[in-house]
């Protein structure tokens, strides 16, 4: 069963080899006719592209479509007149959290030629979204991801499937980041769910789903609306104290107090008086929203509202 | 070959069934992970902090939620240290429920890096069941979880327990992984019970002070984690609840050197006022047991005291004496939290030299000190402290180091045929009891040219390539001195010193080394290693006397002579500096009995740097070091300080 797998499982090989970046990923096959799917990445900025099979066979590969916003590429092969021996992403299963998987991929490009990739085992760890950096670079993806207890991600892992014990595909190994939550290296694959539609959106030769970012809102709500004024911003995050709150005003109405610290806003946590601003601007100005606060030991939850209606104290 | 059919098909069918119920074992096993993990998840809470450091020792600390326990039914909960190092301002805890309550901070147990805090206002919170210590093995699966990425769900790690009792018998050590993910979280065996609380450690040298709070956490990857047994915690927990904060035990020894696996604990020093001094334990005592159970190695002994805390009594069984005089007893003894800073006490006798046995004869007594106010003499011979004889020099430190400044001694003496006792407090060691007078300017000139040259001994340290020129008064008499001056890198330099000096160092024995910097900018941090190997080699090479051994320098070469007297102090006694301010990058150790080290400064006067070299002396003195000043005066050059200064530095 996972020799079956791992048939399915391609390594990739194309521009790199200088200064800490592989000249090496992998990829899987996702049609018969010679489609692979792979993440996005440097390694496939060449025109000298090759792929090399489970039984050793090297071909030349060509990009066929890309998708920027997933981070994700389509090659093609052409294997003349044969069927190889290919997942069916739309066949594909969902994991759960705390499930053992496999993660087939060609790490540390340990499988040369003719031989198989490596597998390792490990268990879902958790579902969540990625919320991670590469270096300083934020990454856009607000879906979630299998996070995984696996050496799964290391150099040159990126591209590899994620199966569970009976050969399934769960996902597609992702590219080496670093949790901004755990500080972390992260461990982590794309589910197929999530993959797929980019999948059909490139055989189709459409542009990436733009739209998947969430618009910034037109009329974008703001603290002076809501009658809070924190305290200097000074930090590098300071703590989200309330400064005064504006007489008549949505916050008054709901009872907030100066010396209140913001500790929720729209149910995530406020680690800085930026972080305020930024998630109560995401919002509309006609929205309503929950605000916490800890006073005096105390935890309070209130709903703001700009329509002049009385928020709860809760 | 009939039979042989059926006994192909039987293999085959057995074959396939083994297939099956492999896929049926990995089924179950998962089964298994899933029942225990929601048998405990309901204890696994969020915690978020706010506010607190954005640093700490330069490392940029992670933002986001982190893990804990639920222990009590009335809102006790467990974290790790780690999780709270930044030292934030207000604590949130997301219960079970869902509900967020803020926590207190209750206090934290030094020994095991864990923290205490308490929310208000619950009695009826999901507490787990702890796994018998006693029914862990080595080779069982372990789960950790932690409830990082998603408030809802508890995020996953499975792994084998790898070995008990590590850390000196504090923690249980697994292959999950654990990270910031998880600190703070359980870690669970497969009946759903939890075996500990997962919390980064790592390995501390022998004698090292306090681990830092990050220590370990840079393991996370490398298929090593640590877990605090659940069953210790609740152990300690109605202590730790009204202790507020718990600290590792100290007992205030020192130990001999050697390799800690191998070597006994034979005590080579005593804090005054420490739980050994309180026993009674003295210098050559050899501890044998603890609480009954025998340790033969240094090892052994930090296994027996390692897992306890302050306020602790333990009963230790020390051994003195050798061979058949040897007699053994009993101590039952309290750790402590603290040790405060040692403070060598002082009589004010300078002893004569050479060394000799029965008894130590004085050469000249400080005006001012205990013993002149006991009233000793010159040529007095000491022939007992306190209690014990005095038989050689050492003797009577090892006693003095024992005493604290303040405490009343009795002196047993030795004045022409009389014997006599005298008695008076001890005074602290510090600043200069000793004139010191600036020479005659003429007596400071650079004899010529190229005298002395040949008399020069060079000295090198394999390794590095550069070349110590030393003066050496010869082999008759007691063993000298040693000091080593960081002056000026040239050749010709060095002999001019060597010049200078040679008078001095004839008439005091006094060997004198004089290095030469390894890089062209002169002295500087880099040099230190150099430093250390080169007094080593000076000492054994010279026959010198290991208590008189100096690094000296001026300016920036004093700086470093600091740097390098504070690294080798299993050498080094004293350290004399010209116009110097301690180096910034230094951290300074506290003095120890085992390692005395005295500080003899000169200041010129009215220099820019005057008030800092005050400052940092003062700093140096509370440390504990008996620390000397004096002031230049006129323009005279370093040669100018006899070397007497350096003997004095070196007496008690």
């Amino acid at each position: 069963m996972v020799r079956d797998a791992q048939r399915k499982v391609v390594k990739i090989y194309g521009a790199g080899g200088l200064r800490q970046l592989e000249a090496y990923q992998t990829g899987i096959l996702v049609s018969p006719q010679g489609e692979i799917l792979t993440v996005l990445s440097y390694v496939l900025d060449t025109d000298d592209l090759a792929v090399v099979l489970d039984d050793g066979r090297r071909f030349k590969a060509q990009i066929a479509a890309m998708d920027p916003v997933s981070e994700l590429a389509l090659l093609r092969i052409t294997a003349a007149g044969e069927a190889l021996p290919a997942f069916d992403l739309s066949l594909a299963a969902e994991a759960t959290a705390g499930q053992r998987v496999l993660a087939l991929s060609n790490l540390y490009n340990i499988a040369g030629g003719d031989e198989p990739v490596s597998v390792l085992q490990g268990v879902v760890s958790a579902i969540a979204p990625l919320d991670a950096r590469r270096g300083s670079f934020a990454t856009g993806a607000a879906r979630p991801v299998y996070v995984l207890d696996a050496a799964a991600n290391n150099p040159g892992a990126a591209g590899g499937a994620l199966i569970d014990w009976n050969g399934q595909l769960l996902g597609l190994l992702g590219k080496e980041l670093r949790s901004r939550v755990t500080g972390a290296w992260l461990h982590y694959a794309l589910p197929a769910a999530e993959v797929f539609p980019s999948l059909q959106r490139m055989r189709l030769g459409q542009a990436g789903d733009e739209d998947a970012r969430p618009a910034a809102p037109a009329d974008p709500l703001t603290l002076a609306d809501l009658g809070l004024v924190l305290v200097p911003d000074v930090l590098l995050r300071t703590p989200p104290y309330v400064d005064r709150v504006i007489p008549a005003s949505p916050a008054a109405r709901a009872g907030l107090r100066a010396d209140d610290l913001v500790v929720l806003v729209a149910g995530e946590p406020a680690a800085s008086c930026k972080a305020v601003v930024e998630t109560v601007g995401r919002l509309e100005r006609f929205e309503e929203v929950l605000i916490a606060v800890l006073r005096g030991g105390e935890f309070i939850e209130v709903t703001l509202s700009t329509n002049g209606g009385d928020g709860d104290d809760r | 070959m009939i039979a042989r059919l059926p006994l192909a098909c039987l293999s085959l069918a057995l074959l396939s069934a083994v297939g099956r119920g492999a896929d049926d074992l990995a089924l179950r096993e998962q089964r298994a992970f899933d029942r225990a993990i929601a048998a405990v998840s309901d204890a696994v809470v969020q915690i978020r902090t706010v506010g607190g450091l954005d640093q700490v020792e330069g490392q940029s600390l992670p933002q986001g939620p982190t893990t804990g326990l639920i222990v009590t039914q009335d809102g006790y909960i467990v974290s790790s240290a780690v999780n709270f190092v930044q030292r934030p301002s207000s604590v949130l805890v997301r219960l079970p429920n869902g509900r967020q309550r803020p926590a207190r901070l209750i206090g934290r147990d030094t020994g095991r890096m864990l923290v205490l805090l308490k929310v208000d206002g619950e009695d009826a919170l999901p507490t787990p069941q702890a796994a018998p210590l006693s029914e862990v093995r080595v080779g069982d699966w372990a789960i950790a979880a932690g409830r990082t990425y998603d408030a809802e769900r508890v995020n996953v790690s499975v792994g084998v327990i790898s070995a008990l009792g590590r850390m000196h018998g504090r923690v249980v050590q697994t292959d999950a992984s654990a990270s910031a993910a998880n600190y703070g979280g359980p870690l669970v065996d497969l009946r759903g019970r939890v075996i500990g609380v997962l919390t980064p450690m790592a390995p501390s040298s022998p004698g090292g002070t306090d681990a830092s709070e990050l220590a370990g956490t840079e393991f996370y990857d490398s298929g090593i984690a640590f877990a605090v047994p659940l069953e210790h915690i609740l152990q300690v927990l109605p202590r730790w609840m009204a202790d507020g904060d718990l600290q590792r035990g100290l007992l205030g020894v020192g130990m001999v050197d050697g390799n800690p696996h191998a070597v006994p604990p034979k005590l080579t020093a005593v804090w005054p006022r420490s739980p050994a001094a309180l026993a009674g334990w003295q210098k050559g005592d050899v501890i044998i047991a603890v609480d009954g159970r025998p340790v033969e190695s240094q090892t052994q002994l930090r296994r027996q005291i390692a897992p306890r805390y302050a306020g602790d009594t333990l009963r230790f069984t020390l051994r003195r004496g050798e061979g058949g005089d040897a007699e053994q007893f009993d101590t039952e003894t309290a750790l402590s939290g603290e040790l405060p800073p040692f403070r060598p006490a002082m009589l004010g006798v300078l002893p004569t030299r050479p060394t000799e046995t029965g008894g130590v004869t004085v050469r000249e007594v400080w005006p001012g000190s205990p013993a002149a106010e006991a009233g000793i003499q010159r040529g007095d011979r000491l022939t007992a402290i306190g209690e014990s004889e005095i038989g050689t020099l050492d003797a009577a430190v090892a006693l003095l180091n024992a005493q604290a400044p303040g405490d009343q001694i009795v002196l047993k003496y030795v004045r022409g045929d009389e014997q006599r006792t005298a008695s008076a407090p001890l005074a602290e060691l510090t600043a200069a009891p000793w004139a010191f007078d600036e020479p005659p300017a003429s007596a400071t000139e650079p004899s010529g040219t190229a005298d002395g040259g040949e008399d020069l001994v060079e000295l090198r340290i394999p390794e590095f390539s550069s070349v110590a020129r030393c003066v050496d008064p010869g082999n008759e008499g007691y063993p000298p001195a040693v000091l080593i001056w960081l002056g000026e890198a040239s050749a010709s330099a060095q002999q001019r010193q060597a010049a200078v000096w040679r008078e001095a160092c004839l008439r005091d024995r006094v060997v004198l080394v004089l290095p030469t910097p390894t890089g062209k900018q002169g002295w500087s941090a880099d040099d230190v290693e150099y430093l250390t190997r080169l007094t080593a080699a000076a000492l054994s090479r010279f026959g010198g006397d290991a208590r008189r051994v100096v690094i000296a320098g001026a300016g920036k070469a004093g700086q470093v002579a600091y740097l390098a007297g504070f690294k080798a102090r299993r050498w080094v006694r004293g350290i004399a500096t010209i116009d110097s301010p301690l180096p910034r990058t230094l951290t300074l150790p506290t003095n120890s009995p085992n390692q005395r080290l005295v500080v003899l400064s000169l200041q010129t006067p009215d220099q820019p740097l005057t008030a800092l070299v005050r400052r940092d002396l003062a700093r140096v003195a509370d440390a504990g070091f008996a620390v000397a000043q004096a002031e230049r005066r006129g323009t005279v050059g370093p040669a100018g300080i006899g070397p007497e200064i350096r003997d004095a530095l070196c007496a008690w």
